[in-house]
């Protein structure tokens, strides 16, 4: 890993379309902002942890789980009187 | 109804693969026997991989994100079509809860199966949204 020190108000530029620049810090906190181009998403770590983290826990599924599951949502169709919706 | 959304047998390609998991590209959708709204997401690559998905307005009826510009033309998405999401289930045993990831959906384009694993940028959807049956158990 590369490290580097900055100071607030200092950039790293990461290729010719990436620029990240240390707006702040206070505390054990430090803001940062991040120019990029729309193509490149953008994500807090942990967000992008927490989904791994569940496809790790998922995928493999038992009998007895898909019965469950089926058990649980098929309740979620039954009552109260909701109109269906799409799926977007 | 909801449960009629889910495509019948319907391949689906994640050219990036799952988040955490880029070698897992190649699945097929598949329904399930009195299913309902359950489908199973099966591995085209390796057998033991297969996932429990269900549409996530059925756990969450205001469910809502924007697919960024650069996902929607992965997914081959013209104009204002938007993409069809499911969400993927965990069932955890002893007590049993079963939740729903709402954080990282999974897109496609029921055109072309082309589909996506999307992380979405906010603190509004849990990872492990809990899915609570309706009435008496």
């Amino acid at each position: 890993m590369l490290i580097l020190s900055r100071r607030p108000g200092e950039s790293i530029s990461i290729g010719d379309d990436v620029m990240v620049t240390v707006i702040g810090v206070s505390g054990d906190r430090v803001k940062i902002g991040i120019e990029a181009p729309q193509h490149i998403l953008i994500l807090r770590e942990e967000l992008r942890e927490a989904v791994r983290e569940e496809n790790r826990a998922g995928y493999q599924v038992t009998p007895k789980e898909i019965r469950a599951a089926i058990d649980f949502l098929q309740r979620l169709l039954e009552p109260p009187s909701r109109e269906p919706t799409d799926s977007r | 109804m909801p449960h009629q959304m889910l495509e019948r047998s319907l391949e689906l390609t994640f050219p990036e693969g799952l988040v955490g998991y880029p070698e897992w590209s190649r699945f097929t959708l598949e329904e399930l026997p009195d299913g309902g709204p359950v489908a199973m997401l099966q591995s085209q690559d390796v057998e033991e991989i297969s996932f429990l998905v269900t549409v996530p307005r059925l756990v969450c009826p205001s469910y809502a994100f924007d697919t960024p510009p650069s996902v929607r033309q992965l997914l081959g998405l013209s104009g204002d079509e938007e993409p069809a999401a499911l969400c993927v289930l965990v069932v955890r045993q002893d007590p049993l809860v079963i939740t729903a990831n709402l954080l990282g959906p999974l897109l496609y384009n029921p055109a072309t199966g082309l589909a996506y694993q999307l992380v979405l940028n906010t603190s509004t959807y849990s990872a492990q949204h809990p899915v609570v049956p309706a009435g008496p158990r």
